[in-house]
């Protein structure tokens, strides 16, 4: 082969540059990634500092436990725990009832104080039209226990932190997904998976 | 390799995410810190903030050249991905910037390929150029998804050779310093390698 033939054509330098073009990794991979690193002690976790930060977290949890919405980040329990917590929850109303598993956005930066309260007052807003509006007379939500999480099955690396859940009321699948689609979480990053609660 | 994962010498330090700027790779801006920057801070206190700027810096190039060693399996890819994050943060206090980050965590993703290729017997040596065909240049269009096909037909170290240079625009020094060979070497594979692709996207066997 002469040095001629050994460059490129402008042809293969087109078609192998196009093959360089930037590939996102999947959403969760970052997170999947910093909790192998925080595993092993090499990155600290990102915190609020001092007693500004356990008063907010304390403020948050009971503005988010008395509105009954679940807003809460980074608790990884298992799906099956909290389709079992959900399944518990009494809302007092006949008819299909759904849960919407709210999953943290991947890469949503810490909070401030004034956000994380504009969060609730959004979700808390949203839960009230609901009511208000009929496409749901029952909703409920509450906050997970961060800490220690288990997941069983094949589900386990990459998914982003399950943070809490909703129950709703409605009158079937499709009018559940309109439900789920007009939630905040998802203009905020985060993942909602809906499913509906066996009926006993 | 496993052990701690220093930069090879023999290239200029630069910020910014590699030699070739593509438009959809998202490079620092002048108002981002640098690399540098971002690598004094991640030391300074294990700043999960800093990791992430990092990450998000590199992520895009370092899967792209992941999911093509892989032959576009995502599964190893994030697999490779966390380890070569993993491998990077280990060392990183040995990375003396001699070359830049990109270049260095590209390393550190080849070297775990060659790795996970050898422990599930995959083909990463370069035949000899006896049983090549003769192929001529292409000199018509050619369909990505037949590029496709005809590198992950290509043995391993043929396709290391042409994603690292022809595709992510690595130049031979970087990839000698990479891959713990001469300059003059990663010329030879990659003639080689271009060879074995024309063949294949021609003799139709891509």
């Amino acid at each position: 082969m002469t040095q001629m033939e050994d460059e490129l054509t402008p042809e293969e330098k087109r078609a192998l540059t196009a093959l360089g073009d930037a590939t996102p990794p999947p959403p969760g991979l970052e997170e999947a990634t910093l909790s192998r690193l925080r595993a092993e002690g090499l990155v600290r976790r990102r915190g609020r500092s001092g007693n500004a930060s356990r008063l907010l977290a304390a403020a948050a949890a009971l503005a988010l436990f008395a509105a009954g919405l679940a807003v809460g980040r980074r608790s990884f329990p298992s799906t099956t725990t909290a389709a079992a917590a959900a399944a518990t929850a009494s809302s007092g109303v006949e008819g299909p009832r759904f849960v919407l598993f709210l999953y943290d956005a991947p890469t949503e930066p810490a909070m401030s104080e004034a956000q994380m309260q504009d969060r609730v007052s959004e979700y808390r807003n949203w839960a009230s039209g609901l009511r208000q509006s009929g496409a749901s007379a029952s909703i409920r939500g509450e906050k997970l226990q961060p800490g220690r999480a288990e997941r069983l099955g094949p589900a386990a690396a990459g998914e982003a932190p399950l943070g809490g859940y909703f129950v709703i009321s409605a009158k079937d699948w499709d009018a559940a997904m309109e439900v789920a689609r007009s939630c905040p979480h998802l203009k905020h990053g985060g993942t909602i998976e809906l499913r509906e609660i066996e009926k006993t | 390799m496993t052990g701690p994962e220093t930069d090879g010498p023999g290239v200029t330090a630069k910020d910014g995410p590699g030699p070739r700027e593509l438009p959809a790779r998202a490079g620092p801006s002048n108002a981002d810190p640098s690399d540098a920057d971002l690598v004094a801070r991640f030391l300074a206190r294990r700043d999960e903030d800093a990791f992430r700027a990092l990450y998000r810096r590199h992520a895009a190039r370092l899967y792209g050249l992941l999911l093509r060693l892989t032959d576009g399996r995502g599964s190893e890819a994030d697999e490779g991905m966390q380890e070569t994050w993993v491998r990077a943060i280990r060392g990183l206090e040995r990375f003396e910037g001699r070359s830049m980050l990109s270049t260095w965590l590209a390393g550190i993703a080849i070297r775990w390929w060659r790795e996970e290729s050898r422990k599930r017997t995959r083909e990463v040596e370069l035949p000899g150029e006896n049983g090549l065909p003769p192929a001529a240049p292409m000199r018509r269009e050619i369909a990505r998804v037949d590029l496709e096909r005809a590198l992950a037909t290509l043995p391993g170290g043929y396709r290391e050779a042409i994603l690292l240079h022809d595709v992510q625009g690595y130049t031979h020094e970087e990839i000698a310093a990479m891959t713990a060979v001469e300059p003059g070497t990663s010329k030879s594979q990659l003639s080689r390698a271009r060879s074995a692709l024309r063949a294949h996207l021609a003799g139709g066997r891509a």
